[in-house]
């Protein structure tokens, strides 16, 4: 698996497919207008990153050979291809024209539609398993469980529903929710937090596609112990919310 | 209340500031209406008025980033013990966050940070400049939502 060293913490490395996922992700949040209002009084403002899309390497981590399985008829190598032509036609010290910008951000948003749908897919499937299994677990410690659909929201995904579980566990009620797909050093995470209470322990998708949980919470989550979730891990999860709760 | 609610109260705080100071400034604004040397009675110019005013929300939100800049160092050196100072920056992007942020939440706050940057070193009435605007409250959002997801332990 070809990968990127992350500059901020050496021992992380990122695999080039996510490295180009998150530079398309980036680009399509600097063309958002984010702004909303002007401050009173103040003049309509612009938008601080315009023309970000053209000023960096959007597609420089991008390799088809990431992409083989989930894009056989090969879109988004075309919707790659469309956008460094665009880009190319940017002079790099001139000013971008209104004609420029408005093919550039025609053709980010196409090369967009069309990773979102590959990145939601292998999301929501990884979601899925994650769900799946610790339903199982509950199900073995004779613990209820309800499913629920909780609604999300992030930039390149838009809004999209994945599966939530209420676990009752020792007469006390838990939640494990999403948090996001793009997280920090990983590729998705959720969080189980004991109601009602502000605890909580992160279980996160690592750059590998194996899900880890977060025990040894009693001097905070900054001190926690990494482990692969398991049901041995999703017991002392439980336990350790209870006791801090 | 634990570290991190107290500081999303004191970003709370400056919000309600910003209210009372626009309630302020509109009777201000009736008073000088009626009496336009009021301001000069006082012993400030009649523009010193109207740039209050303008500059009303650009200056609360100044403050309130300087109270998330001011709990998020304090995060960095009492409860994660570095004794280092980044760039806020780096602080906001890079250092604080871990798992339990969405990049969405991250970005967020650090365009907050972007904004509050061009008004102080772009001066609040330097409207050529491209720059985002942000309405306290949404500006309040963004930066406590930040801070709610760090350690409730803190």
């Amino acid at each position: 698996m070809a990968t990127i060293p992350l500059w901020e913490k050496q021992t992380i490395m990122m695999p080039r497919r996510e490295a180009f996922i998150r530079d398309v992700r980036q680009a399509l949040r600097d063309l958002q207008p984010t702004l909303f209002q002007s401050l009173e009084g103040g003049r309509p403002s612009r938008l601080l990153h315009l023309d970000a899309w053209a000023r960096k390497s959007v597609v420089k981590h991008f390799d088809p050979a990431d992409f083989a399985q989930d894009d056989p008829q090969g879109r988004l190598a075309k919707a790659v291809d469309k956008f460094r032509t665009v880009v190319a036609q940017v002079p790099s010290r001139a000013p971008v024209t209104k004609a420029q910008r408005r093919d550039g951000e025609d053709a980010l948003r196409e090369l967009a539609q069309v990773l979102r749908e590959m990145v939601l897919k292998e999301w929501q499937t990884a979601a899925d398993e994650l769900i799946n299994k610790t339903e199982k677990w509950c199900t073995a410690l004779d613990w209820r469980t309800r499913r629920q659909t909780a609604e999300l929201s992030e930039t390149l995904l838009d809004s999209y529903q994945l599966p939530q579980l209420l676990i009752y566990a020792d007469e006390e009620l838990f939640v494990l929710s999403p948090i996001a797909r793009f997280v920090p050093d990983g590729m998705g995470a959720y969080q189980l937090s004991i109601q009602p209470s502000f605890e909580l322990s992160s279980i996160y998708r690592d750059f590998d596609g194996v899900w880890y949980g977060h025990v040894d919470l009693n001097h905070g989550q900054v001190h926690a112990r990494r482990e692969q979730w398991s049901k041995h891990i999703l017991e002392a999860c439980v336990r350790e919310l209870k006791s801090l709760a | 209340m634990n570290r991190r609610q107290q500081w999303m109260q004191r970003i709370a705080d400056v919000a309600q500031e910003y209210l009372a100071a626009r309630s302020a400034a509109e009777l201000l604004a009736a008073r000088t209406k009626s009496n336009p040397f009021f301001g000069v009675s006082q012993g400030w110019k009649p523009r010193a008025g109207a740039a209050f005013v303008q500059n009303l929300e650009a200056t609360y939100l100044i403050r309130m980033f300087a109270e998330f800049e001011a709990g998020l160092r304090e995060y960095w050196r009492s409860h994660l013990g570095r004794r280092t100072h980044p760039n806020m920056e780096h602080l906001l992007r890079n250092l604080i966050p871990n798992q339990l942020f969405s990049h969405d939440c991250i970005d967020a706050a650090d365009e907050v940070r972007t904004y509050r940057n061009s008004l102080v070193h772009l001066g609040v009435n330097t409207p050529p400049l491209p720059r985002q605007g942000f309405k306290i409250h949404e500006a309040k959002r963004r930066l406590c939502e930040y801070f709610s997801r760090l350690d409730s332990q803190w």
